[in-house]
């Protein structure tokens, strides 16, 4: 990233944070659009695949934003804090009856250092794009076909047909299935881990 | 921001649900307003507790200054009391002391029924 770039991308965040703090909405939204999808895939690594935990915890992180709120001067930092409020958000909806628990974790994320978090979420990016990568040569070839055509090269459907020599229809109906079977790969895959 | 990566963007296809994305967003935008009542709340209550402060500390002002003018100005014109029917004066023990300033003087007795002791210096 070039300096003026890296300066823009500063000023958006300090502005995007310090209107988040200010109780902004439309700040919210830009907020939501930009980084629900990767808290979800950061949560459903911590969540360790639990569908239902995960959810939970990007409602839950969604409004401790809200509650807690401040300026950033990068997005590094920034998503380091985000990062440490969906984390203790898991740990909350798995110790939630145990308050003794909760206030000894609490104690020590504010004490452990956030360096680390950029760390682990660069793990977890890299760690669910191999999962992704395992799902995807479980697939059958012509699903797997048809997965990376429309994903990874951006095809739309009826190109997708007409190569594959398949009615839109059928395309649709296979790319349904083999998300299902991507989705439950990877939760499965993340459920057995225990890196994280 | 950097645009996410064509796996990322198929992750977040696997791994969403747009119930999810709305609800969130909905639930954000609904604390955001909850908050700002919040703030709101707790600004009119600090301004009514200034003004409730305010009334209570010039109420507690006010009050001595006014008890000390009637008290100043009961000194001013003090209304002798007499008794009914009569011009007759009553006074006050310390007015009746004060009528013999060179001699030595006293009150004995229970109120109401004192007794004015005079006492004379004996020569032996």
């Amino acid at each position: 990233m070039d300096k003026s770039a890296a300066n823009a991308d500063r000023d958006g965040i300090c502005d995007l944070t310090r209107r988040l703090a200010a109780g902004d909405e439309e700040a919210f939204r830009i907020f939501h659009a930009a980084y629900f999808d990767r808290l979800l895939r950061y949560v459903f690594v911590i969540a360790r695949g639990d569908e239902e935990a995960a959810r939970e915890a990007v409602q839950e992180t969604m409004t401790r934003v809200v509650r807690y709120a401040r300026p950033f001067d990068s997005a590094e930092a920034f998503w380091s804090w985000l990062t440490v409020l969906a984390r203790s958000a898991v740990v909350d909806r798995g110790r939630r009856s145990q308050r003794y628990w909760r206030l000894i974790r609490n104690y020590a994320l504010w004490w452990k250092p956030h360096q680390n978090e950029g760390r682990d979420d660069r793990e977890t990016e890299d760690y669910l794009q191999q999962l992704l990568l395992d799902g995807l040569s479980t697939l059958e070839p012509v699903d797997r076909g048809l997965v990376q055509k429309k994903y990874l090269e951006g095809l739309a459907i009826r190109e997708i047909a007409l190569e594959v020599n398949l009615t839109e229809r059928a395309v649709e109906s296979r790319l349904l299935r083999a998300r299902r079977q991507l989705r439950e790969m990877l939760l499965k895959r993340l459920n057995d881990e225990t890196r994280f | 921001m950097k645009p996410d990566s064509k796996e990322k963007r198929l992750l977040a296809e696997l791994l969403a649900d747009e119930d999810l994305r709305e609800s969130t967003l909905r639930g954000g935008l609904n604390a955001i307003r909850r908050k700002k009542i919040q703030r709101q709340s707790i600004r009119i209550g600090a301004v009514l507790s200034a003004m409730v402060l305010f009334i209570l500390v010039s109420r507690n002002t006010e009050r001595p200054s006014t008890s000390a003018k009637q008290q100043h100005a009961a000194l001013q014109s003090p209304v002798p009391e007499v008794v009914p029917g009569t011009t007759v004066r009553v006074l006050k023990d310390q007015d009746l002391l004060d009528l013999f300033p060179d001699r030595a003087v006293a009150l004995v007795g229970p109120p109401g029924k004192q007794k004015l002791i005079l006492f004379e210096a004996v020569n032996n």
